[in-house]
C-alpha cells in the first residue's frame, strides 16, 4: 500500500496553490509542503466534502475558513480509512465502479417500474378520486377557459334560430333528468368536421359538420344527451386531471414545471379517447336521458348510424369515430336499450323545419 | 506562511477544461430520478446539488478544479420561501378575480402581472447570480456577486421600457447595460471582473442584422411574390388532431384550404424563419465574442471564438439528438455544450493570482430558488442564447 500521496493544499485565505505530500499517520494527516514545512490535520477535524467516484478528486476541508486539501486519487480514501480507523473514525470509502453501475441499473429499473405503475394505476385512481371532489364552479371555470380557447381559433355559429333550438333541446333533456348543478351551454363551431366534444362543467361543442348530418332534432338530442352524460360523469375533468398528473410526473422526472394551460387542455379534449367503459356509460345514461324526456330513441340510433357511414368514407382523423371508437357494438347496445322504451315519443320542436336549422351555420 | 507574489501565465492557454463523462452524468440522473420519485419530489433539491457539484468538480482551470458548496437543504428552504411568494401572488389574483367586479378588472390584472414580472425577473437574475457565485470556489477562494437588487431592477426596468418604446432598437444597449452590471459586481475573492463593452458597438451589428433580415426576406418576396392566402392565419379546425385532412372533400361543407395554393406561401414562411434563425445566431455569436472580449479579470482578458456556423451546427444537432432520443441524450448534450464553450472561451494575458484574497459574502438560497423557478441560466454555462 502506498504511504505517501500527492495533493494540493489551499489555505483558504489566498488563491495560492501549494503542492504537498500527504501521509496518513495514527492521529492525523501529515501534510508536507514543497518547502519542507510540515503540519498535521487531526482526523477528528477533517470534513470529507467530495470525491468517492473514480475520476473525482478527493476534497477534504478543515476549519471555518476553510483550509482545503485536494488529492486527485480516490484510492487515497482507502489509506485514509485504514489509518483513521485506529483513531475510531470512518470516512466514506471509494465507490467501486461495479457497485456503482449495479446501483444505477437497479435505481433505473425501479424508477421505470414505479413510473409505469403510477401511469397505469396510480394516476387513474388519483384522477377518479380528485375528479369526484372538484367543485362544479371550478369545472365550469375550466370549461369556459377551454371553450374560449377553442372559439378564439374558430368562429362559432351565431344563428339565433339555431341557438333557440339548442336551448330548447337542452331544456327538454335536463328537466326530465335528475337535477344537477351543471348549466349546459352548447356551442356550434363553424368547422366541417363531424364531431362533438364535452369540456368540463357543462360546456359542449358541436361541429357544423355533425349538425348538418342530423335529419331531425331528436338526432342532435341523442348526441347532446351523450355529451351531457360525459359532463355529468365528469369524464373530461378526470381526463384533464390525468393528463396534468402525467405531465407533472414527467416534468418532475426531467426537471420542468408541471402545469397545463387552457390551450393544452383544449388540445387534450380534442384528442381524447375516453375508455370503452366511459363511452358505454355515456351511451347508456344518454339513452336513459332520451327516454326520460320521452324523446324518440331511434333519433339517437339513427345519428350513430349516420356517423358510422360517414366514417367509412372519410379519413379517420376527421370523424367522430376517431374519438368515439367501437361504433358497431355501441349501436347494437343502443338498440337493445331502446327496446325497453314503452312510451309514445313526444315530438321535439314540432313547429320547426329542422333542415333549415341544421344548415343554418354554413353555406350549403 | 508568507505570501509570495507570483505572476503565472496559465498553461493550456488559460482555458477551462471539462473532465466529466456523460455516462457518469447519465447515471447520476437515473439515480436522482429514482430517489426523487420515492421521496415524492423532496430529493429533487439534493439531486440538483449532486449534478452541479459533479459538473464543477470536473471543470478545471490552470490545474485546479472548481467546487460547489451549495446544499440541498438550503435549496429546499429557498424553494419553500419562493413557493410561498408565488402562492400569495396567486391567491391575490384569485381574490381579485372573484371578489372585485369592475369592467377593467382583467386589463388591470394583466397589467399588474406585467409589472410584477418586470420586477421579479431582474430580482431573480440578481438573486440567482448572488447565490450561485457565492457557492462556487476555486483554489479555496469563493466567488461572489455584490450587486444590489434595487440597482439592477432600475437598470432592467429602464432598459426594458426603452426597448419597448424604441421598438427594440434600444435592445443591444439594454443587454450591454445588464451585462455591465452583472459582470462588474462579480468577484473572485477580493478581485472584481470588469466589463468595458459599450451598447453602441453591439447596436451596429444589431442594426446590420435587422437590415439584412429585411433585405433578404423582403427581397425574396419582391423577386418571387407569393400569394398570401387570407385564410392562412385561421386554422380550418379549432384544434390540431381532429382537423380534417386539408383539401379532403368534406360532404356538405366547403374545402377548408387549398394546399396547392398555400404551398409557395408555406415555403416562403419556412425560408423566412430559417433566414431569421441564421441571422439571429450570427448576431448572438458576435455578441458572445464581444462580451468576452470586453470582460477582464486581474489584468487578463477573456477571448471567445464562438462563430455563427459552429453555433448553428451545435444547436441544430443538439435539438436533433434531443428529439431522436426523447431527451435521454441530455447528459451528452450538456457535456457537449460545456466542451464547446470551454474550447472557445479563454483567458489571455498574465494573471495575477497571488493578490487574490478570500472574501466570503453571504447569500440566501431563496435567490437561487427564484432563479430556478424562472429558469435563469446557471453561471452563464448555458450559451445564453
Amino acid at each position: 500500500m502506498k504511504i505517501e500521496w500527492d495533493g494540493v493544499y489551499f489555505d483558504g485565505r489566498s488563491a495560492q496553490r501549494r503542492p504537498v505530500t500527504v501521509r496518513p499517520v495514527t492521529d492525523g494527516l501529515c501534510i508536507t509542503l514543497d518547502s519542507g514545512t510540515a503540519f498535521s490535520w487531526p482526523y477528528s477535524e477533517i470534513r470529507q466534502v467530495q470525491g468517492v467516484h473514480r475520476g473525482q478528486q478527493v476534497r477534504l476541508e478543515r476549519g471555518a475558513t476553510p483550509e482545503t486539501l485536494v488529492v486527485p486519487d480516490v484510492e487515497f480514501l482507502t489509506a485514509l480509512n485504514q489509518a483513521a480507523s485506529a483513531a475510531g473514525l470512518r470516512f466514506q470509502p471509494p465507490l467501486r465502479a461495479s457497485v456503482w453501475v449495479t446501483q444505477t441499473l437497479l435505481a433505473g429499473a425501479a424508477a421505470i417500474m414505479i413510473i409505469a405503475a403510477l401511469y397505469l394505476w396510480g394516476i387513474p385512481a388519483l384522477a377518479d378520486t380528485v375528479a369526484a371532489r372538484v367543485p362544479v364552479q371550478w369545472e365550469a371555470q375550466l370549461g369556459q377557459d377551454v371553450m374560449e380557447e377553442v372559439t378564439r381559433r374558430t368562429e362559432r355559429c351565431g344563428d339565433p334560430q339555431l341557438a333557440t333550438a339548442l336551448e330548447e333541446i337542452v331544456a327538454t333533456l335536463t328537466t326530465a333528468w335528475t337535477p344537477s348543478l351543471y348549466t349546459f351551454r352548447v356551442t356550434v363551431l363553424d368547422v366541417p368536421a363531424i364531431n362533438a366534444l364535452a369540456a368540463p362543467g357543462g360546456y359542449i361543442a358541436v361541429y357544423r359538420g355533425l349538425l348538418e348530418k342530423t335529419e331531425a332534432p331528436e338526432e342532435l338530442a341523442g348526441v347532446l344527451a351523450h355529451e351531457m352524460q360525459h359532463v355529468l360523469h365528469r369524464d373530461a375533468t378526470r381526463a384533464l386531471i390525468r393528463e396534468t398528473s402525467i405531465k407533472t410526473m414527467f416534468d418532475v422526472a426531467t426537471g420542468g414545471a408541471g402545469s397545463v394551460t387552457s390551450l393544452q387542455a383544449a388540445g387534450v379534449l380534442a384528442r381524447l379517447r375516453y375508455s370503452r367503459e366511459a363511452e358505454a356509460a355515456a351511451d347508456r345514461d344518454g339513452m336513459s336521458m332520451m327516454e326520460a324526456a320521452h324523446l324518440d330513441p331511434q333519433g339517437m340510433i339513427h345519428i350513430y348510424e349516420v356517423l358510422k357511414r360517414e366514417a367509412e368514407q372519410l379519413p379517420r382523423a376527421a370523424t367522430y369515430l376517431a374519438t368515439h371508437p367501437d361504433i358497431d357494438s355501441r349501436i347494437a347496445e343502443l338498440r337493445m336499450l331502446a327496446q325497453g322504451a314503452t312510451y309514445t315519443p313526444a315530438p321535439l320542436l314540432p313547429g320547426l323545419r329542422w333542415e333549415s336549422i341544421a344548415q343554418a351555420c354554413g353555406p350549403i | 506562511m508568507q505570501n509570495i507574489r507570483t505572476i503565472t501565465t496559465p498553461p493550456s492557454g488559460g482555458r477551462l477544461f471539462f473532465h466529466g463523462r456523460a455516462g457518469t452524468l447519465f447515471g447520476f440522473y437515473v439515480v436522482n430520478l429514482f430517489l426523487t420519485i420515492i421521496t415524492l419530489g423532496v430529493y429533487y433539491f439534493w439531486a440538483r446539488v449532486k449534478i452541479r457539484a459533479y459538473l464543477l468538480s470536473q471543470t478545471e482551470f490552470d490545474g485546479d478544479r472548481f467546487t460547489w458548496h451549495g446544499t440541498g437543504k438550503e435549496l429546499l428552504v429557498g424553494f419553500i420561501k419562493i413557493a410561498a411568494l408565488f402562492l400569495i401572488l396567486f391567491g391575490a389574483t384569485l381574490a381579485i378575480r372573484f371578489g372585485w367586479h369592475h369592467p377593467a378588472r382583467e386589463v388591470l390584472l394583466r397589467l399588474g402581472g406585467y409589472i410584477i414580472w418586470l420586477f421579479l425577473i431582474p430580482a431573480a437574475m440578481v438573486g440567482a447570480r448572488r447565490y450561485r457565485l457565492s457557492r462556487v470556489s476555486w483554489r479555496g477562494i469563493r466567488f461572489s456577486f455584490r450587486g444590489r437588487a434595487r440597482e439592477f431592477i432600475r437598470v432592467f426596468v429602464q432598459g426594458a421600457l426603452l426597448s419597448v418604446i424604441t421598438v427594440g432598437l434600444y435592445y443591444p444597449f439594454f443587454q450591454s447595460d445588464m451585462r455591465r452590471y452583472l459582470v462588474n459586481h462579480s468577484f473572485f475573492g477580493t478581485v472584481p471582473f470588469v466589463y468595458d463593452g459599450r451598447g453602441r458597438d453591439l447596436f451596429t451589428r444589431f442594426l446590420l442584422t435587422l437590415v439584412l433580415a429585411v433585405v433578404i426576406i423582403g427581397g425574396a418576396f419582391i423577386l418571387y411574390p407569393v400569394h398570401i392566402p387570407s385564410r392562412a392565419f385561421r386554422l380550418p379546425a379549432p384544434l390540431a388532431g381532429i382537423a380534417p385532412t386539408a383539401g379532403a372533400p368534406t360532404p356538405g361543407g366547403r374545402t377548408p384550404i387549398d394546399v396547392q395554393a398555400i404551398l409557395p406561401f408555406m415555403a416562403y414562411m419556412l425560408f423566412s424563419v430559417i433566414v431569421l434563425l441564421i441571422l439571429w445566431f450570427w448576431y448572438a455569436a458576435y455578441r458572445h465574442r464581444y462580451y468576452w472580449a470586453h470582460t477582464s479579470f486581474a489584468g487578463a482578458r477573456f477571448r471567445s471564438t464562438v462563430f455563427a456556423g459552429r453555433l448553428i451546427w451545435l444547436m441544430f444537432t443538439n435539438q436533433l439528438l434531443f428529439g431522436v432520443t426523447l431527451g435521454l441524450a441530455l447528459p451528452w448534450l450538456l457535456t457537449r455544450n460545456l466542451r464547446f464553450l470551454f474550447a472557445n472561451v479563454s483567458l489571455e494575458g498574465p494573471l495575477d493570482l497571488a493578490a487574490i484574497q478570500q472574501d466570503v459574502q453571504a447569500a440566501s438560497a431563496a435567490g437561487g430558488a427564484l432563479g430556478d423557478a424562472l429558469d435563469i441560466g446557471f453561471l452563464d454555462v448555458d450559451l445564453a442564447i
